[in-house]
């Protein structure tokens, strides 16, 4: 029982920990942009809109309807609903995978020894989610309301999709980090990858039953692309997804975050000074 | 206490989590203060207020432990004209001292760490009242470590000294006036490489910049 107690107040004092690193870079940033708090919700918000935007705009070039996503994809999803979706996950991954990548920027709470290298990343990662969590929301909640169509079939999939892929990320970054170290331009030739290869292979302008069969292993090898389909899924049980599986999607996020955290258990005073790209 | 400035100063940033001991560990039991007074750990950016919320989340039992109120917190920050919604950067060198002092003996620690250039500005007449509050949370069966080469705070404060060798063997051990007088007549302390103070943990700060800027994309 004791033990039991001891755990729980462990992970409660933790949580706090997180809480508070979370609140503060969140306070920082607000001190430093002229939006104010609401800096972390607009600069996603404007890189959303952008491509949904870019989408539409190729749409209405090619004639087709405008307020459609002017392809098969037309048949299951709007095309906001469809882009937001693909964005709020690729992007998670991609805002975590690089604050991680970028070493701890945010260093100043170390100065504390109740605060580690991990519960930094793990409250920045906080404050991206919730950013796109509630930027998604919103979007969907708008969508909603103008179409009077609600759906969402599989609430508990999309969670753990969602879930999975801060997992993954938080892994994959943790552990470029620290490979990193052997070279930083292997970091920066990383961080460029990840700011190409997500945007164009994980799913975020396409679906998955759009590309022909021969072609899609060259794309279904990014987990990514698994976690988009399998969270537009969730939405509508009817959208197809093949060559896609949760299993595949699990598998990477807990073998990605499993080798990080025995990376960082075993280098985490590398961490102290990862600052130096 | 020792001739050795530097091991003086990497034994405190070993005690205080910022660098890994080459061999062996560390253990400690109860809570660990993080160096009294250092000017870490908080953005410049951030206000008194948000500043004081963030510390008091991460030490919250150390805050219920303490035998000073927020409210007595304020107050005393208040003769200093500091106020809670003023940020940090806009305090003068006076006022910063103050407050990352304030803030350190706010809160109830089992051991307290002391670095050398803080206890000297403990002794100032600025930080008499700082003094006093210090000495009232100690009284509480509290630790201090210091590496301070004031006998006047090491008085005040303290009541055993270990007298270490250039090499880090240990010399001394026991009551502090003997620790005194064993350190004046076998150690030669090099009073210039005394004042080159190394200032620990300075890496621990943000740059101004948001470089997550100039990832987008």
């Amino acid at each position: 029982m004791m033990l039991i107690n001891r755990i729980i107040k462990g992970l409660r004092r933790q949580w706090m920990i997180i809480v508070a690193i979370a609140a503060y870079d969140r306070n920082r940033q607000a001190a430093g942009s002229s939006l104010g708090s609401w800096e972390s919700l607009i600069g996603p918000m404007q890189m959303m809109l952008f491509f949904i935007g870019m989408r539409v705009g190729f749409s209405v070039l090619r004639g087709s309807n405008k307020f459609a996503a002017g392809g098969s994809t037309d048949m299951y999803f709007n095309i906001v609903v469809f882009m937001s979706t693909g964005f709020c996950i690729a992007f998670l991954f991609r805002n975590v995978a690089i604050k991680s990548l970028s070493g701890l920027k945010l260093k100043a709470p170390l100065y504390y020894p109740r605060i580690k290298p991990l519960d930094i990343l793990l409250a920045l990662s906080l404050n991206d989610m919730r950013a796109l969590a509630t930027l998604s929301l919103a979007i969907l909640g708008i969508v909603y309301y103008f179409t009077w169509s609600f759906r969402l079939d599989s609430p508990g999939l999309a969670i753990s999709v969602y879930l999975l892929t801060v997992m993954m990320a938080l892994g994959f970054g943790l552990s470029v980090v620290f490979l990193g170290r052997l070279n930083k331009w292997l970091v920066k030739i990383i961080k460029r990858l990840i700011q190409r290869i997500i945007i164009f292979t994980s799913g975020i302008f396409f679906a998955t039953f759009e590309i022909p069969a021969h072609l899609r292993p060259f794309i279904t090898w990014n987990p990514i692309l698994h976690g988009v389909e399998l969270f537009r899924y969730s939405i509508n049980n009817e959208y197809p997804i093949p060559d896609i599986s949760l299993s595949y999607l699990i598998l990477c996020s807990i073998l990605m975050l499993g080798f990080s955290l025995i990376l960082y258990r075993t280098n985490e005073s590398l961490l102290l000074d990862a600052n130096n790209d | 206490m020792s001739s050795n400035s530097f091991l003086k100063v990497q034994l405190m940033a070993i005690l205080s989590g910022f660098v890994y001991p080459v061999s062996g560990d560390f253990e400690t039991f109860g809570s660990l203060s993080w160096p009294l007074g250092g000017g870490g750990g908080l953005d410049s950016k951030l206000t008194i207020g948000q500043g004081f919320d963030f510390v008091s989340s991460i030490y919250s039992d150390c805050l219920e432990a303490s035998l000073i109120s927020v409210d007595d917190f304020f107050d005393v920050l208040q003769t200093r004209s500091i106020d809670s919604s003023t940020r940090l950067k806009d305090l003068v060198k006076e006022q910063k001292d103050f407050f990352y002092m304030m803030l350190s003996i706010l809160f109830s620690f089992d051991i307290y760490l002391v670095p050398s250039d803080r206890s000297k500005y403990l002794m100032t007449r600025e930080a008499r009242p700082l003094r006093n509050l210090l000495n009232k949370q100690l009284s509480n069966s509290k630790s201090m470590v210091t590496i301070s080469i004031s006998n006047r705070f090491k008085r005040e404060f303290c009541n055993r000294g270990i007298v270490l060798g250039p090499r880090g063997e240990m010399l001394f051990y026991g009551d502090l006036e003997e620790a005194i007088d064993y350190e004046q007549q076998n150690v030669k302390i090099d009073s210039e490489s005394e004042e080159n103070q190394f200032d620990i943990a300075s890496h621990l700060t943000n740059s101004d910049s948001n470089s997550d800027q100039s990832d987008a994309f």
